[in-house]
């Protein structure tokens, strides 16, 4: 989970960012909320889905990791930092962003990473969903702490959590959850993920959270392949497509293009790297998107954000992603694939 | 536009007798106590000379971060139509919280006020904050502690209107921008009442 | 005395926030592998946190050995940040900086507790025994 996106400054501290300072003070002034009309793209409406956000609680989240956020509240917020996210982390809040930026749905991730990043049941996330279930749908998740001993119990309760008609695939962090992509016996996660027929969504790339894995079989990929080609029947989505948030560069995202190339079941998610404070130049997202139709997978894009953030981020992960299609020539065919065509089809929703 | 017009108007009748806000007379004494948005305190100023008046603050931002100080105000300038004075301070910083601060500060602000019944000021502050943490060190031989510091900056203005309501009274609203710990911050706003209760 | 009470206004700040706590161990020990080459290890907490926030292998340093056999290092543990001390190792047989990478032979890990922690001087031996495994699996 990333609650904010920062970028550090030059005594390598994380600073919240100009455009940031503004769509906070715009936001508590004026409130957030528009009528949901659409995603605008080449003077057409689309419709939008962004398939990559966070709930939770406060006191689901490691000290550690909390006052790396808190950090990046801006004062006085970071003083009482709990209050602030439980708000911007509920139903309520995450709508209004959806509303604000012109995406008709969202999907809320559950999360089990007490190393790192904190824990959002999958009992949270359905309840999440709850309080708008014509807006949010949900990714559920599992432990995989002491898997020796609760395996079989953790994997019964993924497979109980997915049987509800709103959670509708599986999300992995390895680097968050501190487990290897080539270790085959997690590999029982995948077989339910294939019966189910439900995508997996696995985070790639380093993250900049604390107590995260920064090591290559936790993070690269390259890692997943075994797992890729041993469930066909499986969908991978590789989220973050490799990117090196710590260094804003592409990381290993050709990698992530390669699996796409080779496997049919490989798709990718640019979500978070996007945003301001990850690509201050603005050079990273579009070169993604340009490659990915260099390679002919614009049908393997999916939309994603990694919000809420901060209030409008989600607008304005929006208005960066039209620019980064309009910059890499993305047709209106292509943006209505990533926006939501390839979602609903891998996600078997109808349109 | 109307809501000034509204201040200007209760001003007026209570046509009180104090020195202007920025000044205050030799022997004087002059008690605040400010409430808002993030920030809430107490203050106390003395005039030692016609120019020169000591003063000391507490103040905290949600009661979770207290910051006190003791400094020197210099009057330069106390016309009919200006005053322009400076504050010079030394204090510390004291923030228990998720992100935890402390440490010495050092912070100067320059107000320049238009003199009258009702005065609106503009004061401009910089605060040098020296953040210090410390690490214990247990070793077998015998425990060492570290510091580290960081400097971190609060730099801004605030924009505010004073007027009087009786004779020892005044009233003090104010909006204040700026940095805080070398970030961005949300603008804060207060309201304050001064009370010398005699010249 | 009244017009000087204001300086009482200003209030010393008695008693700092308190200090992070390190636990200095010198660590001595042995690494033992049929293989050779570079050996990184993790230096680790047990366990942190309770109910669903309870985790295990912590990291809170690492470093490089240049291959296997004997070594020292002096850590320093935090206090805040969990129980007990494990070291994790594996040994870097390519040199490509990855353990196990896709296509390359496999590469050696091991994991060991140790049981005299807390103790300011600890001996460990540490076996590479297990291929391709992280700390969790061991």
């Amino acid at each position: 989970m990333s609650l904010f996106t920062t970028k550090p400054s030059t005594d390598g501290k994380p600073r919240i960012t100009a455009p940031k300072q503004w769509a906070w003070l715009l936001c508590l002034a004026m409130g957030c909320s528009e009528d949901p009309s659409g995603f605008l793209y080449e003077e057409q409406m689309l419709e939008a889905v962004d398939m990559h956000l966070h709930s939770g609680e406060w006191s689901l989240i490691p000290p550690s990791t909390q006052s790396y956020l808190a950090s990046n509240f801006p004062f006085p917020f970071s003083l009482v930092p709990g209050q602030l996210a439980e708000q911007a982390l509920s139903a309520e809040s995450i709508v209004d962003q959806l509303d604000g930026a012109g995406l008709k749905q969202g999907v809320v991730f559950a999360v089990y990473a007490p190393h790192s990043v904190g824990v959002t049941t999958n009992e949270m996330v359905i309840a999440t969903i709850a309080e708008a279930p014509d807006r949010l749908l949900g990714l559920a998740s599992l432990r995989v702490d002491n898997w020796e001993e609760d395996s079989e119990s953790e994997l019964a309760a993924l497979d109980a959590a997915l049987a509800h008609d709103e959670m509708i695939g599986i999300k992995l962090a390895h680097a968050h959850q501190h487990f290897r992509m080539d270790d085959p016996a997690y590999y029982d996660i995948y077989e339910i993920a294939a019966q189910h027929q439900a995508p997996i969504y696995l985070h790639t790339g380093p993250s900049p959270f604390p107590g995260t894995m920064g090591a290559a079989p936790y993070t690269d990929a390259s890692f997943l392949e075994e797992a890729i080609a041993m469930f066909p029947d499986a969908n991978f989505i590789l989220g973050h497509v490799g990117y090196d948030f710590t260094n804003k560069a592409l990381g290993t995202f050709e990698t992530c293009l390669d699996l796409a190339t080779r496997y049919e079941n490989v798709y990718l998610e640019p979500s978070a790297l996007g945003s301001e404070g990850s690509d201050p130049t603005g050079e990273n997202y579009p070169a993604i998107f340009r490659r990915a139709l260099e390679e002919g997978l614009a049908n393997r894009m999916i939309y994603g954000s990694d919000g809420p953030q901060y209030p409008g981020f989600l607008a304005s992960y929006a208005e960066r992603t039209r620019i980064a299609m309009e910059s890499a020539d993305y047709t209106l065919e292509d943006a209505e694939l990533f926006l939501s065509g390839n979602f609903e089809r891998i996600f078997g929703l109808s349109r | 536009m109307k809501w000034l017009t509204a201040i200007l108007l209760l001003a007026l009748p209570l046509q009180a007798e104090a020195d202007s806000r920025s000044k205050i007379s030799q022997g004087a004494t002059e008690w605040t106590a400010k409430g808002g948005f993030a920030w809430s305190g107490v203050a106390a100023r003395y005039g030692v000379s016609p120019r020169v008046a000591t003063l000391a603050e507490v103040e905290t931002a949600l009661f979770v971060r207290w910051e006190g100080r003791a400094g020197l105000q210099i009057q330069w300038l106390d016309s009919e139509a200006w005053a322009l004075d400076t504050t010079l301070a030394l204090g510390a910083v004291r923030q228990e919280s998720t992100v935890s601060r402390q440490g010495p500060q050092a912070s100067i602000v320059v107000r320049i006020s238009k003199t009258g019944n009702v005065e609106p000021y503009l004061a401009i502050h910089n605060r040098e904050f020296l953040s210090m943490t410390s690490t214990q060190v247990l070793s077998e031989e015998d425990t060492t502690t570290r510091w580290e510091t960081e400097l971190l900056h609060a730099r801004g203005g605030t924009l505010g209107v004073v007027f009087p309501t009786t004779k020892h009274f005044m009233v003090d609203i104010g909006l204040q921008m700026g940095s805080m710990d070398s970030a961005f911050a949300i603008p804060s706003f207060f309201t304050a009442v001064h009370w010398r209760p005699s010249k | 005395m009244i017009k000087h009470m204001h300086c009482l206004l200003f209030l010393g700040w008695t008693g700092c926030l308190a200090p992070e706590a390190l636990y200095e161990v010198e660590l001595s020990g042995t690494v033992m592998s049929d293989q050779s080459g570079p050996v990184e290890l993790w230096f680790m907490h047990a366990s942190r946190g309770e109910g669903v926030l309870e985790t295990e292998h912590i990291i809170f340093d690492t470093t490089w050995l240049d291959s296997e056999g004997d070594f020292t290092y002096t850590l320093q543990v935090p206090q805040a940040g969990g129980e007990g001390l494990e070291i994790y190792g594996w040994q870097d047989t390519n040199e490509d900086g990855a353990h196990c990478r896709p296509g390359t032979d496999p590469e050696l890990s091991g994991l060991v507790e140790s049981a005299d922690y807390p103790s300011h001087a600890i001996e460990i031996e540490l076996e590479l025994f297990a291929e391709c495994e992280g700390p969790e699996s061991l």
